[in-house]
């Protein structure tokens, strides 16, 4: 999909869900990804969306950025949210009280809302089976208060929790693989998506909005203010993620893997993190162990797709 | 901009002037069936799908959405028994003319047609609807006008000679509403899937990370068309500073 | 014809919610509410009620769920008590403050620790401030009718606010007594279906839950305040017992007095413990003792005009609260001292804790309770509370 990259632009959907006017920091991946995701998820969608970035950037009171239907309610319970308005619509499709119509129930949280305190909320609601999709932001850290780790923010990242030191190098646990948690729920649709692969991303939106049953995309949002990166790169530092092989883009249909983009050659991560100031103190020997970790994940998911 | 009212399915609808009905039926969520129509082209109103029903001063009579403009009052039906009809009778002909398309089997499940009572024997290819949504977006989007109108007088597919102008922008691929043009890239080489045959071209290779990354016709066109150095795409985009 | 069955009284709530055609219940199950969405899930197998019936993974799931069922217009339905309902604590503040309808029956459990799954008030009071209305009731009866009532009140567009319906955990619960089920057409005249005004719904999208930065939550939380207190709710809460009585023949009040003619002594109580301590003042009024009862129903909003007309003619009031509130006064207590404190002539109030954690009180503790009432009344007294049928 991404291949189509010269005039497509011109050809996507005009329609948008969340409009100009909201508060996101300037150059903010997660504020593009959820544009792009609004386009391809159209009007027949009614949003779930956590505490996080997300909310605060679109919704103070009296204003509002969404033209879709939008609730928020809490911030870890968007799994459960989502579980509601899904049943509610069926329900009263199912009894004539509303007319029957395909809606999009779909749940937005942050990479906190999901993998730390939103798990519980979201595994039940994966293993009910409701008919939803669930888009996880990850800019890998509580950005939305002050770029606190969590179990999402990458080895060797400062942040304000797991700040660098004269005797740390900041984050010591390596990034939890949500999409392979939720992958483990046996769901029909689980895919990996980033906005620097924007026609990726729609179309990976559109098929998990187009599931029957759960559907899960766990899209990479790089934050210049929490990564610590100048504003215009948003972009390009996703490209760089998913070239060097530390966010690889992929999709499990039915518990097979597919490797969306695959290179003859990863680019050094060292390219993807010197470009951040959140991973400026890291050694070279810190950098090379990151290296090999990189692969070596790679490596794994490759001979998954393989095999599945 | 000025906005006008007008009534679609009994439900009062506001739009911009200058929409036209398909647009203003979508903007209030009312789903109104197209093939050849794309948001971002010129419409042309030639799969006549979007058929519905106006009328003012007392007389009715049947339009294509796409092209139809609003106006202040208009009173529109999209589902009356003279508009399923004559849609039933095209997606009937477009059984025959697509049969493997999703799309064609799609609008025959929801509008309960079984099979196509015609059969067309010469058929080439057993997915393209003759939208031409290809032609005009190579046209108009891309400027190339690569591929060829199709023959109306036979019903032939329009576009039986390899576009030599093409620059594998894959802008026909992207809109095809059926899946009779698709594109891949594999290794080197780009493939373009149309009407049956497989079209490749060349793919560049970074000089820097080493990965393929554009049509080589496609860079020697922007080029020429920007008059940039000669070394200018030896990089992708990822690797220039 | 309406029937008289006997039934658990579980089980009649779960007929009440059935009766009352909800479209989706999310519950997660806790002793003593099992039976509940047993019940109400084995209505929806048997294909007896049409409804989405989601069995979420915690507490919190279960009232987020409800909210985001409510949200879209769904008629919604959960049941929990005691930890179930200190899960759910959080999400408890959203409907009230989004406006949403919804009923929730509570079957009131004690708190651990120590873990207690028997009955007090402690799981009531602590969600006492979230913004529900709240109702209690004192046998199964009137837990079945509340729930149809509480539909009525909460879906109301003059109040839009959920309802609690609070019965007493397994001396309600588990006990199986005889219930008038109506007819369903009485129960489709009395409750009308749902039409919630802002549901969520691309036809009309809205934006619901938004934050509100310090210029405008005071304004919120007041308009939310203002609401939960106006006539208009306050009418709605009685129009529909009034409807209520109208059509099954049983009328309900916000305060519900008893013997209270004349009465020097009155009793405060909540809940099922009520029918025992009318026995208590039964048997004193034989003794020729003046003491009277007055039962609280209608706990959120307070009634204030009703209790302090009931108990203006008293001496002394006596109220029972099944909860501790540690190094402060008993949460009922304290609210009818200050509801009465501004009054020119105003009774000595005296506070009594007991029946924690599903210790019973009986006839006999009511009666020395009342005994104590008129002692006061003649002596006075230096304490202000005491701990009743605990064991030195
Ligand atoms: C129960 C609860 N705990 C903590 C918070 C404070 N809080 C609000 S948003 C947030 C972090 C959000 O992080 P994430 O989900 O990653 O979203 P982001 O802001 O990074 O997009 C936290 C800790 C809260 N609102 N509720
Ligand atoms: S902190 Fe990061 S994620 Fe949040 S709005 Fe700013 S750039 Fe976006
Ligand atoms: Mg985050």
């Amino acid at each position: 999909m991404e291949t189509f990259s010269v005039y497509v632009p011109k050809l996507a959907p005009k329609y948008e869900g969340l409009v100009p006017g909201h508060r996101f920091c300037i150059g903010c991946g997660e504020a593009l990804a959820v544009r792009l995701a609004s386009k391809a998820l159209g009007r027949d969608t009614v949003i779930t969306c956590a505490t996080g970035c997300l909310e605060i950037c679109t919704s103070g009171f009296p204003q509002t950025s969404w033209n879709v239907p939008w609730i928020h309610t809490l911030f870890e319970n968007v799994g459960a949210v989502a579980s509601g308005v899904e049943s509610g619509l069926k329900a009263q499709m199912r009894k004539g009280k509303i007319p029957e119509k395909k809606i999009n129930s779909v749940g937005m949280a942050g990479d906190g809302g999901t993998s730390d305190i939103g798990l519980q909320a979201l595994s039940g609601a994966l293993e009910r089976g409701h008919d939803f999709l669930y888009l996880c932001f990850d800019n890998e850290a509580y950005m939305n208060t002050g770029v606190q780790r969590s179990s999402a923010t990458p080895y060797g990242a400062s942040t304000t929790t797991s700040p660098a030191g004269k005797v740390s190098i900041g984050q010591k646990t390596w990034k939890k693989n949500l999409p392979d948690i939720v992958a483990a729920h046996n769901i029909p649709y689980v895919a990996t998506a980033c906005p620097s692969y924007p026609f990726d991303l729609m179309e990976k939106v559109k098929k998990g909005a187009e599931t029957e049953g759960p559907a899960y995309v766990h899209i990479f949002s790089p934050c210049p203010t929490g990564w610590r990166y100048p504003v215009d790169l948003t972009v390009r530092i996703g490209r760089l993620a998913v070239e060097s092989g530390v966010f690889p883009l992929y999709e499990v249909e039915d518990g097979s893997y597919k490797l969306n983009f695959d290179f003859p050659k990863l680019r050094p991560v060292r390219d993807y993190l010197k470009a951040q100031g959140r991973f400026r103190h890291l050694s070279d020997d810190e950098i090379q162990n990151i290296q090999q970790r990189v692969e070596k994940e790679y490596k794994k998911l490759k001979v998954r797709c393989q095999e599945t | 901009m000025k906005e006008v009212k007008l009534n679609i399915d009994g439900k009062r609808v506001q739009a911009k002037e200058g929409s036209t009905i398909v647009e203003a039926a979508r903007e209030a969520g009312i789903r109104i069936p197209t093939l050849c129509h794309h948001e971002g082209i010129s419409p042309i109103g030639s799969c006549r799908l979007c058929s519905v029903e106006i009328s003012g001063d007392g007389k009715s009579k049947v339009v294509p959405a796409c092209t139809q403009p609003i106006e202040e009052g208009l009173t529109v039906k999209t589902t009356t028994e003279r508009v399923l009809k004559i849609r039933r009778r095209l997606i009937d002909r477009l059984l025959t003319r697509a049969p493997e398309a999703q799309v064609v089997q799609d609008l025959a499940n929801e509008y309960g047609i079984k099979k196509a009572k015609t059969q067309d024997t010469e058929q080439k290819c057993v997915s393209c609807d003759l939208c031409c949504l290809c032609v005009r977006v190579c046209d108009e989007i891309v400027g190339m006008k690569a591929i060829g109108k199709p023959d109306g007088e036979k019903g032939n597919m329009p576009f039986l000679q390899n576009p030599k102008a093409c620059i594998a922008c894959g802008a026909c691929a992207y809109v095809c509403p059926t899946g009779e043009i698709q594109m891949e890239d594999v290794g080197d080489t780009r493939i373009i899937h149309r009407w049956g045959r497989q079209e490749e071209y060349k793919l560049k290779k970074c000089s820097v990370c080493g990965s393929y990354f554009a049509p080589e016709v496609q860079l020697e066109y922007f080029k020429k068309k920007a008059n940039l150095p000669d070394d200018y795409f030896d990089v992708c985009p990822d690797c220039r500073k | 014809m309406a029937k008289r069955t006997p039934l658990e009284v579980s089980v009649a709530v779960a007929e009440a919610a059935k009766m009352a055609d909800v479209d989706v219940v999310a519950a997660y199950p806790i002793t003593p509410q099992t039976h509940i969405v047993e019940t109400l899930a084995e209505m929806v197998a048997n294909g007896e009620l049409n409804a989405n019936y989601i069995p979420v993974e915690s507490e919190h799931s279960a009232m987020s769920a409800c909210l985001g069922s409510s949200a879209t217009g769904a008629r919604t339905f959960t049941s929990s008590a005691g930890q179930g309902l200190e899960l759910m604590h959080e999400t408890l503040y959203i409907g009230p403050s989004s406006r949403l309808p919804m009923v929730m029956s509570v079957c009131n459990r004690a708190l651990s620790g120590p873990l207690s799954v028997w009955g007090d008030h402690s799981d009531a009071m602590a969600v006492r401030d979230t913004g529900w209305i709240q109702v209690f009731v004192e046998n199964g009866q009137q837990a079945f009718d509340h729930i149809l009532w509480a539909f009525r009140v909460s879906e109301d567009h003059q109040v839009l606010f959920p309802v609690m319906v609070h019965h007493d955990g397994f001396h309600l619960t588990h006990v199986i007594e005889p219930i008038t089920l109506p007819e369903q057409e009485e129960v489709d005249r009395f409750l009308p279906k749902p039409r919630y005004p802002y549901a969520l719904h691309p036809d009309n999208p809205v934006s619901m839950g938004c934050y509100a930065p310090p210029f405008i939550y005071s304004e919120i939380k007041r308009a939310q305040d203002e609401a939960f207190r106006s006539p208009e709710v306050k009418q709605s809460i009685l129009k529909a017992w009034e409807d209520f009585g109208n059509i099954f023949g049983r009328y309900y009040m916000p305060v519900e007095a008893y013997r209270t003619e004349g009465a020097k002594v009155l009793l405060v109580t909540m809940g099922s413990f009520s029918e025992t301590a009318m026995v208590a003042v039964d048997n004193k009024r034989d003794e020729g003792k003046d003491v009277g009862i007055i039962r609280l129903r209608l706990w959120r909003p307070f009634p204030y005009e009703e209790v302090r007309d009931l108990v203006k003619d008293a001496d002394i009031v006596l109220v029972l609260d099944r909860c501790i509130s540690p190094g402060a006064q008993a949460p009922v207590y304290s609210e009818i001292r200050s509801c009465l404190y501004q009054e020119e002539n105003r009774p000595q109030v005296f506070s009594f804790t007991g029946g924690l954690g599903g210790r019973d009180i009986v006839v006999d503790d009511f009666e020395q309770m009342i005994d104590k009432g008129f002692e006061m009344l003649q002596n006075g007294s230096e304490k202000e509370f005491e701990i009743i049928g605990v064991r030195e």
